[in-house]
């Protein structure tokens, strides 16, 4: 049984650090998991993208568990960012095969590009500045507070521009949808950036959501057969290791730093859409 | 809304994300522990051969289950690739009944505007089921 011992340990141990990164930063963790499996093991693409779903819902789950028992999630904004990433995957079901592809993965190249700048010149942030709160955002109540154990203090944010999020994450649903692509790398800049959202809080929330347009698209994915069970089972169990830890670092981390890395996950996320628009692809 | 109602909504999400993690942690355990200790995937085939020439590239190793009934029905017969997969399913079935619940949980602190959302979160997770079932 060693071989098959040694196939599972390998994708368990890869999906640990793909778990770890992901609950940090928000993201479902399929930047890792697709070229390991398909360069790494030889894996076909579609099994390859069945598991990087799987991780996606996996990061999320296990990662909403600690966030929201800390606070660090805000229910309230994932709940109704949730409704415009939803529709978002929605239409972007629809719109397949409509749109020109190399097209979009340029458009997605520069607001990653863009978002990269925008959060590199906070990079030093540990917390927002003080600003009032929004329209939307008071009237839906939006603020919240967490324990920061890095900052060893509690930390109370305003909320603004939840009326420019919604339709920054209806995009960002209709992108995933349409090129399959994790959205927390849109989520997080766009609490961020037009939010104004603590780092921390951002990451958390993405997490929150992530899970559910992944669930939604799963099924597909299940019934065409891609969801193969000696590959995707030793990945979600390795991602929610993987989150268990990545979880406990999050919270312990500095957020500056948890910006810096999102900076440069920003940047190669960027130049690879960018190679894949004229053809380059290496997955 | 206040605080204490919040603090309850995140709780009752956070442990009902906890069992979901966990039973579907165990189920996938439970599944892959019976595909070592038997060398077979329940489908006709041994997990060794499964994994041949370097993995499951395409056509090595595809029968498995691909819908709930028939992952159902392999738990019964003791099918580690079945077992696997209803792991998986659990998995999956947890976000969506995160978003189901939060509707409640909303409903009783009577906060409509939320309800609202939720609701049609739910409504278009439905849509999305109803438009991959269209795609097959």
């Amino acid at each position: 049984m060693a071989p098959v011992l040694d196939f599972l340990g390998v994708v368990f141990l890869c999906s640990v650090v793909a778990g770890i990164f992901g609950s940090m930063l928000g993201l479902g963790g399929g930047t890792i998991i697709v070229p390991v499996l398909t360069l790494g093991l030889g894996i076909d693409i579609h099994h390859a993208i069945g598991a990087a779903i799987v991780s996606v819902i996996a990061t999320s789950s296990g990662a909403a568990a600690a966030y929201l028992r800390d606070h660090l999630s805000n229910v309230r904004i994932g709940m109704f960012l949730e409704m415009a990433t939803t529709a978002g995957a929605v239409s972007g079901a629809f719109l397949a095969g409509i749109v020109n592809s190399a097209f979009l993965y340029v458009i997605f190249a520069l607001v990653l590009a863009y978002s990269a700048y925008m959060m590199y010149r906070r990079r030093a942030e540990e917390v927002p500045a003080h600003f009032p709160m929004g329209r939307w955002a008071k009237a839906l109540h939006m603020q919240g507070e967490y324990y920061d154990p890095a900052l060893e203090r509690t930390v109370t944010y305003n909320v603004k521009g939840a009326r420019v999020a919604l339709p920054l994450m209806y995009v960002a649903g209709v992108v995933s949808g349409l090129l399959g692509i994790g959205s927390g790398v849109l989520k997080v800049p766009a609490m961020d950036i037009a939010m104004r959202l603590p780092m921390k809080v951002s990451t958390a929330t993405s997490n929150f959501m992530i899970g559910v347009t992944a669930a939604a698209s799963a099924g597909v994915y299940f019934a065409r057969g891609d969801i193969n069970p000696v590959i995707a089972g030793p990945v979600a169990l390795g991602v929610l290791c993987g989150a268990l830890i990545g979880t406990h670092w999050m919270m312990r981390a500095r957020s500056s730093s948890l910006r810096k890395v999102f900076v440069i996950v920003l940047a190669v996320v960027s130049l690879q859409m960018l190679l894949k628009s004229v053809g380059v692809s290496w997955r | 809304m206040r605080d204490a109602d919040l603090h309850r909504t995140e709780t009752v999400l956070s442990w009902l994300l906890r069992i979901g993690v966990l039973a579907s942690c165990a189920v996938i355990m439970a599944g892959l522990v019976l595909l070592l200790a038997t060398g077979q995937t329940g489908y006709g085939m041994s997990a060794r051969g499964c994994l041949q020439s370097g993995g499951p590239a395409a056509g090595a190793c595809d029968q498995y289950p691909t819908s709930v009934s028939d992952a159902v029905i392999g738990v019964r017969e003791l099918r580690p690739f079945a077992i696997i997969a209803a792991g998986l399913l659990l998995l999956i079935a947890t976000p969506i009944l995160r978003v189901a619940v939060s509707v409640l949980t909303f409903l009783a602190e009577r906060d409509y505007a939320y309800v609202g959302f939720t609701a049609f979160v739910l409504l278009m997770l439905c849509v999305s089921f109803l438009v991959g079932k269209a795609g097959e």
